[in-house]
């Protein structure tokens, strides 16, 4: 029953893990040389379908056609020699080993008189592959030594190496700057023209919009559609992935901006940035952007003590502080999301509520012993504000989705009680449903006279909810926008780096 | 029985039920094989031997593991204190033993902290090497100090009640050593599950970045948890010396495996996080039955380290097999109920 055109159809995919159906009777299709989106929120079944068809999970049911031949993806290796190769969002590669080593690891070029690796022939190969995706990688550099948009394309490269015909792409710019991305977009287009078929994994419509011809929703392990990109539009997609209409994505902020409770003066930190100067208020929310590495993240480290400055002055409340580690910052009253939520921010194995209780363990002592019983309270009393999806507090933290642990750290720093907070990439991951209520937690703490400080590189956050935007280039602000001047342009043009301009100083000069 | 545990409450579920089910395992077993010499009096005279300075060495040592990090130079501060509290006391008639005591614990505190620094300091050097190196530093400089001499002068209550004494409650004859390790048990106890500052202490050891994040000033816990494990270590060597009435520089070589797997038998885990002082002391109950039991069949040091060998490997493995046949059998369960549906 092979439709015409069909690469690849999956059907009735069913994977059960223990506690948890991850994907129940799930279908993907996939057309000779089409782009396909697959959409959902964390924990929809997104990466389990994909690992599925890569053969690093066997289904519990449900069959697998291969150009119309029913498979059994019995283990990776299998489905790499079927033609099926996964990119992933954290590249496994070899930092040390030459580019082109990379691309045809265990898959080594012999040739020549004697059975060894042909250098020569790894060599140019790998070179062809390069150039055949329109890149000028040197096939004897440093893996280690290239910008992860740079690796990405190795990967690919080491994909088509083994004649892949379905290409899977996992969250593939999420590391990657606007202009990576364009790169690496440009060459996935350029993939697809020649025959081959594209599934991409990502969170950013904009991107699925601007590439995808087909595009699949899963919600909660299940199978909710497939349309055509030109049938469908943002708020639909939303809508499907949700599973409700999500009315007011971005909240309107309404607090007034009040007095100035922190103020940075000329802060430096040498290698990372600058000459850093700016002012946030009570009631504000400042962004701060620019592309990734232009140093956001190293100054809100500085600022919440996870780092030392070499230079500058840090006034909170109108008094010259010195911020020597976390543990200071937070009695001066700065808290910080930090941006790797499983890594900095949370305990997974721990339960939700001695997550929750951890920065302020000294609110839940009775004569030098903590009490379960305020710690409980605490607990529920911020799943219940935040609406944390858990069945009690008792939960580990890493048994929540993504969205849910993002809302236990925001608990983390509520405990606090700090006037001023850092947020570093607080949507980073999330999805659609919980990112709009992070966006409604972070206005309300603004009407309550809380200052927020937003590191973010999604722009609709800059441009819908700040105040004021900070924008950063190469370890220096290079520009301030108030609400009304920001402009999509604008900021863009300010978070550039400058080379071309410099280029035309010295054609002056 | 899958389903009837799993529905068992939380605190019935814990490691340290098993721990009791194997000593009284371990108590039926030689009871019945040594009914004459295997009796619950005899045991109890003999936990100065296995249950006191070693568990005074595994107290500090599960703080050092809960955190992550591990110490093996404990067996040698041992020795370095008892030297300089031997050497000093037999300076002359004028010292008072107490100012002896307190040497030695300052000698403890001083090799403990000068681990905490090493560690603490460069991150990216294992603490197993480090401690590898501190631990022939110290017992080298107790061979400094006493070649291959030993020291044995002390007053007569530190030897002979303080090592060899007892008092008598309820017709049992409890040894004055045996009072002193389970007086500090339960302040361990306290400090460790119902404080703040022990639960910071697990938190570091879960997450030491997320927790420095969250304000536990992880730098601080970590130099506090070494200079304590060094004065354990030295009460350690302390009771020992009071055991065997004489200090030489090989004084408690290789206690710190011995503390390490009592530590671990308890259910701390070397890879941080976890721990427990109710499983400690049950580890040392074990053990002293154990090792006395096997002592009285065999008669032979040997038979006695390769069977304890053998039981530690299979303890650590258990939880383990245990957890793997669990997540099999609910994921059976559930294809099952699929297949009906």
């Amino acid at each position: 029953m092979q439709k015409e055109g069909l690469i690849l159809q999956m059907e009735g995919i069913t994977k059960i893990f223990p506690g948890i159906k991850a994907l129940d009777d799930v279908m993907l299709d996939l057309r000779r040389g089409e782009i396909h989106a697959l959409i959902g929120e964390n924990g929809a079944g997104k990466s389990t379908l994909i690992k599925v068809l890569t053969g690093i999970h066997q289904p519990d049911a449900g069959i697998i056609r291969l150009n119309g031949e029913e498979v059994e993806m019995t283990d990776p290796l299998a489905a790499r020699r079927r033609g099926i190769a996964a990119i992933h969002q954290h590249l496994a590669t070899y930092p040390d080993l030459s580019v082109a080593e990379n691309i045809f690891m265990g898959n080594e070029q012999t040739g020549g008189k004697i059975p060894a690796i042909s250098w020569r022939k790894t060599r140019e190969q790998a070179k062809a592959l390069i150039t055949s995706l329109g890149s000028d990688i040197d096939p004897m550099a440093e893996m280690g030594t290239l910008s992860v948009a740079q690796q990405q394309i190795v990967e690919i490269a080491q994909a088509l190496s083994q004649n892949a015909k379905v290409l899977i792409m996992d969250e593939p710019t999420a590391a990657l700057s606007l202009r990576e991305s364009e790169e690496l977009y440009s060459i996935v287009k350029g993939l697809k023209e020649k025959g081959t078929s594209i599934i991409l994994i990502s969170h950013r419509l904009e991107d699925i919009f601007s590439l995808a011809d087909r595009v699949t929703v899963l919600r909660d392990g299940r199978y909710i559609g497939t349309w055509d990109i030109r049938e469908t539009n943002s708020e639909m997609l939303v809508k499907h992935m949700v599973g409700r209409t999500i009315d007011q994505f971005y909240p309107k902020k309404t607090a007034p901006v009040g007095e100035q409770i922190l103020k940075v003066e000329g802060l430096s930190r040498t290698g990372f940035f600058e000459d850093v100067s700016f002012t946030l208020h009570a009631g504000e929310i400042l962004g701060l952007t620019g592309l990734v590495g232009a140093g956001r993240t190293e100054v809100v480290e500085v600022l919440s003590g996870v780092t030392r400055p070499d230079k500058g002055r840090i006034y909170i409340l109108g008094e010259e502080k010195d911020i020597t580690s976390p543990h200071e910052a937070l009695r001066q009253g700065v808290s910080l999301l930090p941006e790797d939520r499983q890594k900095q921010g949370l305990l997974l194995p721990w339960s939700v509520q001695d997550n929750i209780t951890l920065p302020r363990l000294d609110l839940h002592q009775k004569r030098g012993i903590l009490s379960p019983e305020s710690e409980a309270k605490t607990g529920d009393e911020y799943i219940g504000m935040l609406n944390i999806k858990a069945r009690s507090g008792r939960d580990t933290a890493e048994s929540l989705s993504g969205g849910n642990q993002q809302k236990v750290v925001i608990s983390k720093l509520l405990t606090c009680g700090s006037r001023i907070i850092i947020m570093d990439e607080p949507t980073k991951g999330v999805d659609v449903g919980s990112k709009a209520a992070i966006y409604k937690i972070m206005c309300d703490l603004a009407a309550e006279g809380y200052g927020i400080l937003l590191v973010s590189s999604e722009m609709p956050e800059v441009l819908n909810l700040c105040d004021r935007a900070l924008v950063m280039r190469e370890g220096r602000i290079s520009a301030v926008f108030i609400r009304e001047e920001m402009e999509p342009e604008k900021l863009l043009k300010a978070a550039m780096p400058l080379d071309k301009s410099r280029k035309g100083n010295a054609e002056y000069a | 029985m899958e389903r009837a545990i799993s529905r068992l409450p939380r605190w019935m579920k814990r490691w340290e039920w098993i721990l009791v089910i194997l000593i009284l395992v371990v108590y039926a077993i030689f009871s019945g094989l040594q009914p004459e010499n295997y009796t619950f009096p005899k045991l109890l005279n003999q936990t100065r031997v296995y249950m006191v300075d070693v568990g005074f060495m595994a107290l500090g040592i599960l703080v050092v593991l809960i955190l992550g990090d591990i110490d093996i130079s404990i067996g040698a501060t041992a020795a370095l204190s008892a030297t300089v509290m031997a050497v000093t006391y037999n300076q002359g008639d004028g010292i008072p033993f107490i100012a002896a005591i307190a040497l030695m614990l300052l000698t403890g505190a001083v090799c403990g902290l000068i681990n905490g620094l090493l560690i603490t300091r460069f991150p990216e050097l294992f603490p197993m090497i480090i401690t590898l190196s501190t631990q022939t530093l110290y017992r080298g400089i107790a061979y400094i100090i006493l070649k291959d001499q030993s020291a044995g002068r002390f007053p007569g209550w530190f030897s002979k009640d303080l090592g060899y004494g007892s008092f008598s409650l309820f017709g049992l004859d409890v040894p004055i050593m045996l009072v002193c390790i389970l007086a500090v048990l339960p302040v361990y106890y306290i400090w460790l599950h119902k404080s703040a500052s022990g639960r910071r202490i697990f938190a570091a050891g879960t997450n030491l970045t997320a927790s420095r994040y969250s304000g536990v000033q992880t730098g601080r816990i970590k130099m506090a948890a070494f200079i304590l494990n060094g004065i354990m270590a030295a009460l350690g060597g302390f009771f020992l010396t009071s055991r065997t009435g004489s200090v030489k520089y090989t004084l408690a070589t290789g206690y710190e495996m011995q503390a390490i797997a009592i530590a671990v038998l308890g259910g701390a885990s070397t890879s941080g996080g976890r721990g427990s002082v109710a499983g400690l002391l049950l580890a040392l109950i074990l053990m002293t039955g154990l090792k006395n039991g096997l002592m009285l069949v065999y008669n032979d040091a040997f038979i006695l380290n390769l069977s304890i060998g053998l039981l530690l490997i299979l303890i650590v493995l258990v939880p383990d097999i245990a957890g793997r046949i669990r997540r099999q059998n609910t994921v059976r369960r559930q294809r099952l109920t699929l297949k009906k549906t």
